[in-house]
């Protein structure tokens, strides 16, 4: 995969010059739990939110490597920012994959007319079963009417259009999953409860009921069933694009843990606090877990996702994506649990962005794909057991 | 030992270098050769580590396979590796036996050092002797060092002739089986200080004045023959030093990539070959409780988690072995690069070693097992150089913007 792709934007370097003013507002976002109308605005007028579209209709054709660094530096000025418009840059890209006249109108709607989609797949009752979705699609003339609930429906308050999962049911009585993209409707859609979470506090990751929506076939976007699929596929996508943000965090982490204690200086020892042994080990355990993770998201990145072997193998792909977000977002945990423990008591200050970092961070451990799902499929495909099988377990 | 000065008339000529092609089925071979030899040094390990045994067969059968010259340079005829090519090879052979691997690395971190602004008689010197299956060896650790190399309480003292060097030199791994020994020790000049007069001689295996002090009888790699040597009035010519004055420590540290990242894939082979002994002891199993060991949740999500543990070692090691591996202008900073990968892989594969065991279970810590052998071995990981705290030392105090070389150390 190359990592530049031509004529193109640089696309990080538009995350850099955008990242101070995120910064200054991140704070006061994480405070009042507010949306930032302001730095998605920025994003979608210098044309960042375009990056994943072809450059066939009108945007820049970035590369996943390029995304992934992009949304890392967004992502250390202000995560919530950074996860609101991950869902956007990175489904556009796999949105795009799936060709045919809904993904061709998505993009150059997102090109042109500064679209932002917000989605996902999270409902209440499917834990990380995201390929079991209960959002019913039941088919009327001329489209679908949609009955459920959707969870942590991230950037929905920026958002113009919404991608939505559900599942029709087929001949045989089996649900089939589908999913919609659609301009975001004046009604049928009801929030049910405001986001107010511990961390990502400015994601507006709304709770939504889906009440009678009229959605027309045309928004339908891909092929029944296949979505499944078409997911495992791209997948690299969505997991290392979520694992960008989390090193985002912990590099913004160990910098800030090293830019004060630099400074910081005891009165005890009259030297900034750098010197202190236990400061310097703590920032080595950072580093050397930061560098892990990078490195790893980088090659998962780099990894063949294109090949006919690995698409012929879509579950070892999934699997081997989904290993790499769980691996990357741990490390990432942990390299800001132990910036808390360097920074000392003054890390729990409101006015300190660790305590943010720190709460934005245990996110990545959380958002799909569910580390024990990753680790239910990884085991048992390494030890020869059929992935999907029932029952579950033995013993 | 001026002997071994005289290069062999063939080496004369430049040869041809490898096309890509012959390159890349050269490789495909070697590869090929060190996994296939790593399954027999395993049987060989199940046979002789509660013995102790060196592994002159393994070495042996190294050479013979054309392995351990690989670092010929090209322009003597050779090879060439790259050091992420040696680090696949460590990995592959760690695979089968740590003591093998951690005792070839000695060879491939100073083979694979030795080259680049290496002067043309050292190269031709040492590697003319690999051309023909030498195998050299390099004891760092000095008597009462604390592994700092920087402060070596072996002396080489200035006579007529050469150098007369006096110390005892601990691990020195792979010394049954060596042809070669780099020696390092203090030059006892006056106008040299510590680190400056540091200075590296090559010796020939068997020189007068070099002896074993005490044989290797370790809990963990028990078959490296690291053994502690004594070096008592050994000779040495001029030209045995392979370093101009003052310089050793510079070559040291600008090859500090080699000793990092060759011994990290050792332990990583390591808990690779763990993680797959964990699958081999469950695939297909039962109990009387259990129909299918494989379907428990306990066994799957270990798995899962080594899984991706390797997956993140392998990562960050490739991408080192690759991309950091010029020092460039700033030396120390190259240096504490060097150790994030060293620093955690080690860490990591300890942490892999006792998930399979776990996995593996009570037969597994019952006397010669693969498993128990592994995670013995793979407990030297954070002592070997950098030791962990140093490896902390480096890496903390470089990224505060510390020199990690200046003394005193600490406040």
């Amino acid at each position: 995969m190359a990592d530049k792709t031509p004529p193109g934007k640089d696309y990080v370097a538009l995350a850099r010059d955008l990242a101070p003013g995120f910064t200054a507002r991140a704070a006061a976002h994480d405070e009042h739990g507010s949306f930032p109308h302001e730095n998605l605005a920025d994003l979608v007028r210098t044309g960042y939110t375009a990056m994943t579209v072809p450059t066939a209709f009108g945007g820049g054709g970035a590369s996943l490597w390029e995304l992934v660094q992009a949304q890392s530096t967004l992502a250390e000025a202000c995560a919530s920012t950074a996860f609101a418009v991950n869902m956007h840059v990175h489904g556009l890209a796999m949105i795009a994959n799936l060709e045919g006249e809904t993904a061709e109108r998505a993009c150059r709607a997102v090109a042109t007319e500064g679209a932002v989609i917000a989605g996902g797949f999270s409902e209440p009752g499917v834990g990380g079963n995201w390929w079991h979705p209960t959002t019913e699609a039941r088919p009327v003339e001329g489209g679908y009417v949609l009955n459920g609930h959707k969870g942590f429906f991230t950037g929905f308050p920026g958002a113009t259009h919404l991608f939505l999962s559900a599942a029709v049911t087929d001949d045989r009585g089996l649900p089939q999953p589908v999913a919609f993209l659609v301009p975001k409707p004046d009604r049928g859609v009801r929030v049910t409860s405001e986001w107010n979470a511990a961390g990502m506090r400015a994601t507006g990751s709304h709770s939504l009921a889906l009440e009678e929506l009229f959605v027309a076939e045309e928004h339908l976007i891909g092929a029944t069933g296949a979505l499944p699929l078409l997911f495992m596929t791209g997948v690299h996508w969505a997991w290392c694009s979520f694992a960008s943000v989390f090193v985002g965090i912990a590099r913004g982490a160990l910098k800030h843990v090293v830019d004060t204690q630099r400074k910081r200086t005891l009165k005890v020892i009259g030297k900034p606090n750098a010197h202190l042994p236990g400061i310097q080990f703590r920032v080595a355990e950072m580093k050397t877990k930061l560098k892990a993770a990078e490195a790893h998201l980088w090659a998962a990145v780099h990894a063949d996702h294109d090949s006919p072997a690995t698409q012929a193998d879509p579950l070892d792909h999934y699997i081997e994506m989904s290993l790499a977000k769980m691996s990357i977002t741990r490390l990432c945990q942990e390299v800001v649990t132990i910036a808390m423990q360097t920074q000392g008591g003054s890390a729990l200050l409101t006015n300190d962005p660790l305590q943010r970092a720190y709460r934005d961070v245990v996110t990545g451990l959380l958002v799909p794909p569910v580390a024990d799902v990753t680790l239910e499929w990884a085991g048992k495909q390494a030890l020869g057991v059929p992935v999907f099988a029932e029952p579950r377990w033995g013993g | 030992m001026t002997a071994t000065m005289e290069r062999p008339e063939q080496a004369e000529a430049t040869p041809e270098p490898m096309s890509p092609e012959a390159r890349a089925a050269h490789w495909a071979k070697l590869t090929a050769s060190a996994a296939e030899l790593a399954a027999v040094f395993e049987q060989r390990s199940l046979e002789n580590y509660d013995k102790g045994e060196f592994v002159q067969r393994n070495i042996n059968d190294l050479v013979a396979a054309g392995i351990t010259a690989v670092n010929v340079p090209a322009d003597l005829g050779g090879f060439d590796a790259t050091l992420a090519e040696n680090v696949e090879l460590l990995r592959l052979i760690a695979k089968g036996c740590g003591s093998t691997a951690f005792t070839f690395a000695i060879h491939t971190i100073i083979t694979g050092s030795l080259r680049g602004e290496t002067s043309p008689e050292v190269k031709a010197r040492v590697f003319d002797a690999v051309k023909t299956g030498a195998f050299v060896i390099g004891p760092f650790t000095d008597e009462s060092s604390g592994s700092n190399w920087t402060v070596p309480s072996t002396v080489a003292q200035r006579v007529d002739d050469g150098f007369v060097l006096q110390g005892v030199k601990h691990f020195a791994t792979g010394y049954p089986g060596a042809t070669h020994l780099l020696i390092t020790a203090g030059l006892t000049d006056e106008h040299l200080r510590p680190p400056f007069n540091l200075a590296a001689f090559l010796v020939e295996a068997g020189a007068p004045g070099l002896g074993v002090h005490r044989e290797w009888d370790g809990m963990a790699m028990p078959m490296t023959g690291s053994h502690s040597l004594a070096i008592d009035s050994l000779h040495v010519d001029g030209d045995d030093m392979l370093f101009p004055e003052g310089l050793t420590p510079l070559f040291v540290m600008s090859r500090q990539q080699w000793g990092h990242y060759c011994f990290a894939a050792v332990f990583l082979g390591l808990a690779e070959r763990a993680y797959e002994i964990a699958i081999e002891r469950t695939k297909g199993r039962s109990n009387t409780a259990v129909s299918s060991l494989a379907t428990l949740p306990g066994i799957q999500f270990n798995i899962g988690r080594m899984r991706a543990s390797i997956a993140t070692m392998k990562a960050l090691l490739t991408r080192y072995a690759t991309e950091h591996v010029e020092p460039g202008e700033d030396l120390i900073a190259f240096v504490a690069e060097t150790c994030v990968p060293k620093y955690f892989v080690v860490n990591e594969a300890e942490h892999v070693v006792a998930t399979a065991f776990e996995v593996v279970g009570g037969s597994g810590i019952s006397g010669g097992t693969r498993i128990g052998q592994i995670w013995r071995d793979v407990k030297a990981g954070p002592l070997v150089p950098f030791t962990n705290d140093v490896a902390r030392e480096f890496i903390g105090k470089h990224e505060l913007g510390l020199n990690p070389i200046e003394t005193p150390r600490w406040l």
